[in-house]
């Protein structure tokens, strides 16, 4: 382990200077707590703890809109998967095709019921209402109107879902059943499954886009400090923006 | 600093290798607001102020209970299988020694990683994880913060066999020529699951850092800003 260089001796912040001192200016790391003096980002940088490297905040253009963009994207895949056909079968003259709602409703009698709750919930609605959730938190303000009411609990909400939506498992679950049939019956891919898939694929993108703080400045209808004009110690190589 | 331009992060320096808990002051968990120690609710977007230095004991309970549910996850069947009116039970293992049998070794190895090693090695990982906060354990908060980091991130994918079952029920419903039943092992597999993550959850990172020393050679607790308004 090397020593970090980062102590930030030329700080020299004491514990009384950080009491007195405007919260607003600093930051602690999410995961390990360790206080750092807030710094305004360049386009395209990340601030990383110094002792445990979670990225604290990032800088990216669009992010809000691309929560945005995906939240859409996301509720129109997930009404699509939930009513196209997902799977077919065939197998003794028999073929029967699946959407996800019927295997909700097919579920109908006693023990299934919970089951088929779980994979709806998990699958479809909690993904749908974190969709929602986004949209109803950071859309209004985005157009310049006033937050909706609730607006930060609906975020809360969707960030504290994030872990339990689970369609990228779900499909996985649906590849392994249609390994497990290949001896019982022929199986077919329908539509939800690319919708499912295409779910899947703007979550990861989502996931990469988000930074809690910058989203929660739009939430809250906080300005985003602009960064100062580059220093002119900054290698030009490595800035980003075109002059 | 150029160096860390290059790649486009920054660190940010941080005044004395202090946590904001040593300074006196609790961050938001949820919009990362600082706080001084003792604000009840968060004054940018609302929310509670959590204490990391929340008991362990939900963890544990939580703990627990996903480790009691694991075993008639296991012991019972997952998947009853009629096929001309003969009922063929097959439980986890069962169900993955099947697909090895059929010569689907990667799914097989999918499923028995998911289901077994997972959920097994996410108990034993986050055992250690509370009982290291709770003996105040001083080395090691990197491995251990990666691990923390790693048990959420992976626990989920154990919901896997259930979304299986699942699956497979909703669709083999061919008469009386072949049906797919989920078995009883089905809840308690998936209440494992969620149980595990719940407690995954409690534990706060944050407190597996409490008892690390400050990056390099920053105050020792003790000499730092111990007086509380």
């Amino acid at each position: 382990m090397s020593a970090g260089p980062h102590r930030g001796e030329e700080s020299g912040i004491t514990g009384e200077a950080i009491r007195d001192s405007n919260l607003e200016d600093l930051v602690a790391c999410p995961s390990c707590d360790l206080l750092h003096r807030r710094r305004v980002l360049a386009e395209g940088e990340a601030a990383r703890c110094a002792r445990c490297g979670t990225v604290i905040e990032t800088r990216k253009r669009g992010a809000v809109d691309a929560v945005i963009l995906s939240s859409v994207a996301m509720a129109v895949l997930l009404v699509l998967a939930l009513w196209a056909p997902f799977l077919s079968l065939s197998g003794a003259g028999v073929t029967q095709r699946m959407s996800l709602v019927d295997a909700g409703l097919a579920l109908g009698d006693g023990a299934l019921v919970p089951l088929s709750l779980l994979l709806i919930g998990l699958t479809v609605a909690l993904p749908f209402l974190r969709a929602l959730l986004h949209l109803w938190a950071l859309l209004p303000p985005r157009l310049g109107f006033a937050a909706l009411p609730g607006a930060p609990a609906a975020f809360r909400a969707a960030m504290n879902l994030r872990p339990w939506a689970m369609a990228e498992i779900f499909m996985i679950g649906v590849a392994v059943s249609v390994v497990k049939l290949a001896g019982l019956a022929s199986v077919e891919a329908g539509p939800a499954i690319y919708a499912l898939a295409g779910v899947v694929v703007v979550l990861a993108y989502e996931n990469a886009l988000l930074c809690r703080e910058t989203v929660w400045r739009m939430v809250l209808g906080e300005e985003t400090p602009e960064p100062e004009t580059p220093t002119s110690d900054t290698p030009p190589a490595t800035r980003e923006t075109p002059a | 600093m150029s160096a860390a331009r290059k790649d486009r992060l920054v660190q940010t320096d941080h005044p004395d290798g202090m946590t904001a808990r040593e300074a006196g002051l609790a961050a938001c968990t949820e919009c990362g607001r600082l706080h001084r120690l003792g604000a009840e609710t968060c004054s940018r977007c609302g929310a509670r102020i959590r204490d990391q230095e929340v008991s362990l004991q939900p963890v544990w309970a939580l703990l627990i209970t996903g480790i009691l549910a694991y075993i008639p996850a296991n012991t019972w069947p997952m998947l009853i299988t009629r096929t001309f009116g003969r009922a063929e039970p097959s439980t986890i293992i069962g169900g993955a020694i099947d697909l090895l049998s059929h010569g689907s070794y990667f799914v097989a190895a999918v499923v028995l990683v998911a289901s077994v090693v997972i959920p097994i090695a996410k108990f034993v990982a986050i055992g250690w994880l509370a009982y290291a906060i709770r003996s105040g354990r001083v080395a090691g908060q990197h491995g251990r913060h990666r691990l923390h980091t790693v048990v959420e991130f992976i626990g989920r994918w154990s919901m896997i066999d259930v979304f299986v079952v699942a699956v497979l029920a909703a669709l083999v419903q061919l008469g009386f020529l072949a049906r797919i039943e989920p078995g009883p092992a089905a809840a308690p597999f998936a209440l494992s699951v969620i149980f595990t993550m719940l407690a995954a959850q409690w534990l706060d990172a944050r407190a597996i850092w409490q008892a690390a020393p400050a990056p390099e050679a920053g105050p020792a607790p003790s000499t730092g800003p111990a007086p509380k308004a």
